[in-house]
């Protein structure tokens, strides 16, 4: 047991005894040893089973609107989890006095199934050092490059530390940039061969709506995409067209970029590379320096005067 | 019935300007092609993007969005929205992989009948040469 663990166990069981938070969302033992799943600890023998390790994966913050409970709820929050609760936050989904944050810095979340074809076994425990992930499975202990073990957004993660807590588990890191060097590859192709890219990818999609319901930003309590006026039921190619635009569009300018929504997704459909476009395009032509982390107003629910006509090539004033 | 195809545009237009505007290219008999579906909308901020999607998917082989000048809305700051709004799906648009010149966003001042013909004119010629638009559109 790590000594972030004992103190995160030793810090939730205090909170839960002395009635601070009624419940903890952090992460307890799943069906295999990596793959922990979300935790409800409601007592402290709930705490004590609560982990804390890179495989750690999902983020918590959509959790807080799955709690029914009435009393505060503490929550374990790495960088993305924290942007999630500041969404919520600013959605007036969550009020802050419901909500006591536990911040620890995260080096990246091991993708259990990318772990399990690096080392060819069920990986049983992992370890972060540096640029290098060390695997144990029952044929003992490996070494293998960060970039084949990490899932996709903890590689463009630029935010380790949630920006406030209330309680800290470790020394916060300060937040980097975020580059989108994605799209801009995908743009450089043309219409067609685009159009062709997402008809490959938007034709395995099962409407599932798992990227929704995974989706700390998208929590409208009515959904537009179950409405058969703006959705007709059937999966068929332009349904799906029609889905993955409204979806991506609904979270332009407030996704978090927490990448829960591709993690969730049983097609491996690539849905970072539609809200990084959007991320990218914000920040170019409304000068929004980090358009994934929550502000004051959203960059869609406000204007200036001097916008540029984004339409028009390089998006220039005409 | 005619067996050359025509473009079909669905023209999204803003009823205090470019509505105006298209009444005014009717009333001054400007010859303009017979290719525009024009919808009149309270403000070119009621344009929900889902509209333009749906249009598409519906057969439509061009879509203009068209409003007051940015300054002149007549609810003040509605056609600002829809300029942060658009410039975004447009980019979008052809980020799916749709052809640039199927999208169109104009400012069309109801004094602009002019502009209003001129600017079917060219989505019309741009529309002929692509031919139909097949993308993003419901197979019966």
């Amino acid at each position: 047991m790590s000594e972030r663990e004992s103190r995160l166990r030793s810090l939730a069981e205090e909170l839960l005894a002395s009635g601070q938070v009624r419940t903890f969302i952090g992460f307890g033992p799943g069906y295999e040893p990596s793959r922990p799943l979300p935790w409800f600890a409601q007592d402290p023998a709930g705490a004590a089973q609560l982990l804390l390790n890179p495989f750690c994966g999902a983020t918590l913050a959509r959790y807080l609107l799955d709690d029914g409970s009435p009393g505060p709820v503490g929550v374990l929050a790495r960088g993305c989890d924290g942007l999630g609760i500041e969404r919520l936050l600013a959605d007036r989904r969550v009020s802050r006095d419901r909500v006591h944050v536990v911040g620890v810095t995260c080096r990246g979340a091991v993708d259990p199934d990318k772990a399990y074809r690096e080392a060819g076994d069920t990986p049983l425990s992992a370890e972060l050092e540096g640029e290098r992930v060390l695997l144990t499975t029952a044929s003992g202990t490996r070494e293998f490059p960060r970039a084949s073990c990490l899932y996709d957004r903890c590689l463009s993660c630029a935010d380790p530390s949630p920006r406030w807590a209330d309680d800290w588990l470790d020394e916060p890191l300060p937040p980097g940039k975020r580059e989108f060097p994605d799209v801009a590859g995908l743009e450089q192709q043309d219409a067609d061969r685009r159009y062709a890219f997402w008809t490959r990818q938007f034709s395995r999609c099962l409407r599932c709506h798992a990227c929704r319901q995974a989706c700390p930003a998208c929590h409208c309590v009515s959904c537009s995409l179950d409405h058969p006026e703006w959705l007709d039921g059937g999966i068929s190619l332009d349904n799906n067209f029609m889905y993955h635009f409204t979806r991506a569009y609904h979270v332009a300018g407030r996704c978090i970029a927490c990448g829960e929504c591709q993690q969730a997704c049983p097609a491996q459909i690539p849905l970072m590379l539609l809200n990084d476009k959007f991320m990218r395009d914000i920040r170019d032509l409304f000068g929004v320096c980090h358009p994934h982390r929550p502000q004051e107003k959203e960059p869609l629910g406000q204007f200036c005067p001097d916008d540029p006509e984004g339409w028009r090539e390089g998006g220039a004033q005409p | 019935m005619s067996l050359t195809w025509e473009p079909k545009i669905v023209g999204f237009a803003c009823q205090w300007c470019t509505y105006a505007g298209a009444d005014l290219a009717g009333t001054s008999r400007l010859q303009y092609p017979a290719t525009v579906r024009p919808i009149r909308v309270p403000c070119s901020g009621r344009v929900n993007p889902a509209f333009v999607l749906r249009a598409f998917q519906r057969g439509a082989d061009g879509v203009l969005v068209a409003g007051c000048h940015p300054g002149d809305c007549h609810y003040t700051t509605g056609n600002l929205f829809t300029r942060r709004r658009y410039s975004l799906v447009k980019r979008f648009l052809e980020y799916l992989g749709m052809e640039p010149e199927r999208f169109r966003v104009e400012w069309i001042s109801a004094a602009e009948g002019k502009r209003f013909a001129q600017v079917v004119q060219e989505m019309t010629a741009d529309l002929k040469q692509l031919g139909p638009n097949w993308k993003m559109r419901e197979t019966t």
